[in-house]
This record gives structure tokens, C-alpha cells and sequence, in this order.
């Protein structure tokens, strides 16, 4: 089974809800995202587009984050997710310097790696990460890949310019992409 | 003026509302402060005859004060406007007079309608970039709490 997020970029406003919702559900101090808001332009004067990436874990199918992992704190759990155990974890980083979307952060505090989990304690009683209940604009869905490609569309894609190969891990976020998100030359804004 | 000479204070400032904030009211959260950077956006064609690239800091001068901001440089924004947005809660260096916060209040001056408040459209600005020290992102700024 395949668990992943499901991001309609022809939604997204930008806010930034998501973020802010994922690190209210996780405490996260100043500098550590587990989900991030991008802003980008493509084109120039007057003919300009713009679009919004909001990115977390892709809990891919082959995780580059698992394999390395020393101990087994990252593991590919039943459901599909990878998970972290933090009680587990050594703080090597390795699987910071691997993972090709910079998804695990290193907590300079507990001096371990930590991650999105989907929001696993609000899945198992049957709500929805806080990301995806936090955006106005119902941009943000998680569920099985499968299921999510039948609600949303045949037209779905795994890879935007702004992100690496998915092939590289498997990763199982499946977007609605606007069409300028396709265009290599894209400039990172500040909103 | 319309159809007349550009002076001392040739781009038009806009002052949008901003996501960081709802006007001032929680323009100190961490959070909010680290997600929204409350930058001031300038055009690409004008940050190009200024020198100004993204992220340098900007002075913002106006006929009434004058302000500091980082530059987000759009090719989004119409050349000849500046987006400074609404909300900063106003921090005048005592020195120098400029506000470090970018409060588009201070910029505006004190010109009160009959009704009392200060209605006004748009106003008038100049940006150069700022030759001092740059700005310091508004996340790692002191929030100002009071302590009783």
C-alpha cells in the first residue's frame, strides 16, 4: 500500500496555512520546516507566471532516507509512510545529507533528526494531517495514491521543475500542476 | 502628476495587506515572521537601474520619513511601483530617524481629513539601496514584549 500527499498547485494562494499549520501540530522552533511554502516566477515583464510549491515528505517508495539510515530510526512503515523514530536516533544526519527534497531536519536541541509523519496520531483516529485540514482552499489532500489519482484526475505528475527526479526514490506526491511549473527557468521569490 | 516631470520622489508606493499580519496585530509572531518576510517588492527593470538585487537591503524615502526594507525583486510588479505592505510596527532608529520595520504609517505623514483620519491612495517614494549595514531578517529581530 502507498500512502502520499496529493498538492493542487492550480489552488494553492500561497499562504503559507500549511505551514504554519504543521508547525503549530509539531512544536517546530524557528528554522526547521517539515513543511515548506515556495514562491516562484517564470517568464518575464509583462509576460510573467507564477505558481506555489508547498512541500513536505514524499514518502517514496524507495526512500534514499531508509537505506542510509545507520540504526533503523527511518524505517518504511505498513502503510506505506516513512517514519521516524526519534528514540532511535543516533543524530548522524545522514539521512539529512541524502534525501534529494532536504525533508529531515537536524534539531540542533535533541540533537536528533525529526520529520513529517503525515501527522500519524491524528491518522490513526481518523483525521487528516493538519496540513491538509489547514488550507483555506482545499489544495492539500492524503490518502492512497491510487484512490487519490482516481478522485483527482488522470493529468497528475510527480515531477515540477523546481524538484528533483521522482524516479530517483519513488516519491508518491502526486500534484496538479500549473503549466508555467513545468518551465526550467524559474526564479525563487520572497513574498 | 499625470503626464508631468518625475521629482524627488518618482516611484508610486502601493501598501498592500499582507498575510503576516491583520494590519498590526500579530506582526510579532515567530511563526508568522519566518513564513512572511514583509520584504518591499520592487520591479525587476527598477532593481536593475538601481543596482538593487533580491535581498539587498532598501532605503524607502519618502517627503515625510524614511524607511528600511529588504528588496524582493519581481518581474511581476509593474516598473515605476513599490509594494511596501501594511502592518509593521514602526522601529525609528534613534540616530538616524529611519524606521528599521518599514511602517508604511511613518511614511505617510500626518495630513488629517475632516473626519479624522489620514485618508490617502498612494504616495510618492524613492529607493536607493542602503549603504549602511543590512537589515537582519524580522524572525530574528526582538519582538518587543514588555515584561510587568
Amino acid at each position: 500500500m502507498s500512502l502520499g500527499f496529493y498538492f493542487d498547485m492550480t489552488r494553492c494562494i500561497g499562504c503559507r496555512a500549511c505551514q504554519v499549520a504543521c508547525k503549530d501540530r509539531n512544536d517546530l522552533p524557528i528554522g526547521m520546516l517539515f513543511r515548506y511554502v515556495k514562491t516562484y516566477e517564470t517568464g518575464s515583464f509583462p509576460k510573467v507566471g507564477i505558481y506555489n510549491y508547498s512541500g513536505s515528505c514524499n514518502h517514496c517508495e524507495t526512500p534514499a532516507c531508509v537505506t542510509v539510515c545507520p540504526v533503523g530510526a527511518m524505517y518504511k512503515a505498513e502503510d506505506g509512510t516513512v517514519i521516524h523514530d526519534d528514540d532511535m536516533c543516533i543524530g548522524c544526519q545522514a539521512c539529512v545529507r541524502i534525501c534529494p527534497y532536504g525533508v529531515p531536519q537536524y534539531d540542533e536541541v535533541r540533537k536528533i533528526t525529526r520529520k513529517c509523519d503525515a501527522c500519524a496520531s491524528l491518522r490513526a483516529k481518523g483525521e487528516n494531517p493538519a496540513c491538509v485540514d489547514a488550507c483555506p482552499n482545499r489544495a492539500l489532500d492524503f490518502g492512497d495514491v491510487d484512490e487519490l489519482k482516481a478522485k483527482y484526475g488522470p493529468d497528475l505528475v510527480h515531477d515540477i521543475a523546481v524538484l528533483p527526479d521522482s524516479g530517483m526514490t519513488g516519491a508518491n506526491t502526486q500534484i496538479k500542476a500549473k503549466t508555467n511549473a513545468l518551465d526550467e527557468d524559474f526564479r525563487e521569490i520572497r513574498l | 502628476m499625470i503626464d508631468g516631470e518625475k521629482g524627488e520622489y518618482p516611484f508610486l508606493m502601493c501598501n498592500i495587506h499582507y498575510l503576516r499580519s491583520a494590519h498590526s496585530s500579530l506582526d510579532n509572531c515567530p511563526w508568522l515572521r519566518e513564513s512572511w518576510g514583509r520584504p518591499v517588492f520592487i520591479s525587476a527593470a527598477d532593481a536593475r537601474e538601481k543596482g538593487i538585487v533580491d535581498g539587498d537591503t532598501v532605503l524607502i524615502s519618502t517627503r515625510n520619513g524614511q524607511a528600511l526594507r529588504k528588496a524582493s525583486v519581481l518581474e511581476g510588479l509593474m516598473p515605476g511601483v513599490v509594494s511596501l505592505s501594511h502592518g509593521a510596527w514602526v522601529n525609528v532608529d534613534e540616530e538616524s530617524g529611519i524606521d528599521h520595520a518599514g511602517a508604511d504609517n511613518y511614511l505617510t505623514g500626518n495630513d488629517i481629513s475632516g473626519s479624522g483620519v489620514t485618508p490617502y491612495n498612494n504616495l510618492n517614494c524613492n529607493i536607493e539601496k542602503y549603504d549602511g549595514p543590512g537589515l537582519e531578517e524580522d524572525v530574528l529581530t526582538d519582538r518587543r514584549i514588555v515584561e510587568l
